[in-house]
Parts: structure tokens; C-alpha cells; sequence
């Protein structure tokens, strides 16, 4: 698994059939001290992670078909866990949430005759993720 | 398989129920002579290892193949606490 | 999966069984900036919708193959998604 912070979301409307529903999380990949180490990955969410959040990211296939519960699924990387702290050396580092202002830039590819319904912000799907973790109310806890 | 040294614990108390009850164990990749060849992990821990020990590790699918890990969400498995190796007769490293 | 702009076409008619129909298509791998990022690769279309100059996301490795019709073939990048948006806390620039 590999430490990241969840920077923003894509979405998506035209894909294919395994990622409906699912929210995609562009994460930051971060080093054990919480520092950025380069790189991004784009992944699914599995434990309603959220804009600031540091997360654990799991990347391997048949684990993230079975997290997900979507057998065939092309999916490899998924959000398996919030960070609470990475203890390492004498000083343990807590990774709390970045508090940043979101800011929605869209990057429409090729125009289309109409405009997604998912594309706008104002989806549940959206709006959750996009939210910094620490505006928002408790997660109520995913079951199963 | 992969060398590598426990530089750290992680906590994640908000996590995929079906990885509950394993420590999860930063480690830092080592290369051949020792030194830390500038990647990490963090991989469950299968066989108690501690900060500070050098283990032997496993990534992707490979994994899941541990007792404990067995059909489990896993992509980095800690499986062995290294004693000593030696590369063409010389003693790299003992513990 | 990482982000990717298609930016050509690849046709061959002679392919490995199960490659038939398959949409090839050249993208160019972004970093979260959307810039370019790494070397170009060849994809092969699995949402059928894909086309030159937009924004999608792709899939690497075994899981590549999952996302076609018939998943044992020898495919190692498919695209699996068109993007429409992409939100960040930073604000993605062009």
C-alpha cells in the first residue's frame, strides 16, 4: 500500500460499465513523512474519502475487484483507509486534513451535443467527495 | 521478494473491514548492500516483526498468498524477518 | 489510472485473436497539472467512444485487459473512462 492525499476528483460520464456509481479520487502520492514523493494516481473510493483527506491506497488487482465487490472489474487502485498517523522515527506525524478551498476547473474533452448530468457539481456523488473532510458531518460507517 | 527495513507504524482506524487485524508496518526498500534504495511500503505484517528489524517482503498479487493475507485485500506482505545475508561470501548484514 | 489526452490512431489488420474491433488509440500520459508527463503510449479503446484531443483516464497492467470484451488478450493500457471534469483542491490549470 502507498500513503496519499485525496486532491480532487474526476468525473465521468462515458466509461465503462464497472466504474458507474463509483467515485474516482485523484490522490497525491505522499512519502511516510506526509510530504509529497511525486506523482498522482487516480482511484476508486471504497470508505468515502474526502477533498484534504490522507488515505491508504491499495494497488493491486484482484484485492481492489474484491474491496469493490466487481468481479472482472479493470480497476487496480483503490482507497482502502483513512490515515490517522504514520509513527515513524521519534516523532510521530499526525496527517490531518489540508484545508484548502476547493477550486473547480473543468477540462471538457471534445464537445458534445449535452452536457452530462454527473459533470455538474451539484451531484450527491460530486458534492461529497469535493467537500473538504473537515467541513463535513461524520461518515455514517459503510456496511455490508 | 523484496529487503527492506521497518522504519515506522501506520494507523488507519477508518479502513476496509476485510484488512482489520493485521498491523500495517512502513518499510523502507533496501538494496543489496543495505542501503535504502529510496522507495517505501506500507505492508501488512504477518509474522511480528518490530521498527528498527530487517524483513523480507512481497508485492502485488504475491501478497495475498500468506496464510493471513489469503484472499484478502493485500498488495504488500511482510513475511520474514531477515537473521543475515551475504553477497559472494561476504556478510552484508547480521541482526 | 492516471490521466492521458488521445492524440492519434493506430490501425493494423493483422492482430492477435481477440483484438478484432478493437480501437487502438496513441495518448499521451498527463500529470495532474495536464501537462504532459512520460512517454506516449498505444491504448486500446474500451469505452468505443474515445477520439483525438480529448481527456480520458486509462488502466495499466493485467487489469488493461479486464476492460475488454474478451479479457485474455494481450492488452496492457486500455482507456476506460472519458473525462468530463476534473476538481481539485488546488484548481488543475490547462
Amino acid at each position: 500500500m502507498k500513503i496519499g492525499r485525496v486532491v480532487g476528483t474526476v468525473v465521468s460520464t462515458i466509461n465503462v460499465p464497472a466504474f458507474d456509481g463509483r467515485t474516482l479520487l485523484l490522490c497525491d502520492l505522499l512519502d511516510p513523512a506526509g510530504k509529497p514523493a511525486g506523482g498522482y494516481v487516480i482511484a476508486v473510493d471504497s470508505v468515502g474519502a474526502g477533498a484534504g483527506e490522507t488515505v491508504l491506497l491499495l494497488d493491486e488487482g484482484n484485492s481492489a475487484r474484491q474491496v469493490l465487490v466487481a468481479p472482472g472489474a479493470p480497476i487496480r487502485t483503490v482507497v482502502v483507509g483513512i490515515v490517522d498517523a504514520v509513527d515513524e522515527g521519534p516523532a510521530m506525524v499526525v496527517l490531518g486534513t489540508m484545508e484548502a478551498p476547493l477550486a473547480a476547473t473543468a477540462r471538457v474533452g471534445r464537445a458534445r451535443p449535452k452536457a452530462p448530468a454527473a459533470a455538474r457539481p451539484n451531484t450527491p456523488a460530486a458534492k461529497r467527495a469535493t467537500t473538504p473532510a473537515a467541513a463535513r458531518p461524520a461518515r455514517p460507517r459503510r456496511r455490508r | 521478494m523484496l529487503l527492506g527495513r521497518v522504519t515506522g507504524t501506520l494507523v488507519a482506524s477508518r479502513k476496509e473491514p476485510l484488512m482489520e487485524g493485521w498491523p500495517l508496518l512502513v518499510v523502507r526498500q533496501l538494496d543489496a548492500e543495505n542501503h535504502e534504495a529510496g522507495g517505501y511500503v506500507v505492508a501488512a505484517d504477518t509474522v511480528g516483526a518490530g521498527v528498527g528489524e530487517v524483513v523480507l517482503y512481497a508485492t502485488g498479487s504475491s501478497a495475498r498468498q500468506t496464510e493471513t493475507t489469503r484472499d484478502r485485500p493485500c498488495d504488500a506482505v511482510i513475511m520474514a524477518i531477515v537473521d543475515t545475508w551475504e553477497i559472494g561470501g561476504r556478510e552484508v548484514y547480521r541482526k | 489510472m492516471q490521466l492521458a489526452r488521445v492524440i492519434g490512431t493506430v490501425v493494423a489488420t493483422v492482430k492477435s485473436p481477440g483484438l478484432e474491433g478493437v480501437k487502438l488509440l496513441v495518448i499521451q500520459p498527463l500529470d495532474r497539472q495536464l501537462q504532459p508527463a512520460g512517454g506516449q503510449l498505444v491504448a486500446a479503446d474500451a469505452v468505443h467512444m474515445a477520439g483525438p484531443g480529448e481527456l480520458v483516464y486509462f488502466v495499466a497492467a493485467r487489469e488493461a485487459a479486464q476492460a475488454m470484451p474478451d479479457p485474455f488478450v494481450p492488452v496492457d493500457h486500455a482507456i476506460v473512462g472519458i473525462v468530463d471534469a476534473v476538481a481539485t483542491l488546488d484548481g488543475a490549470t490547462p
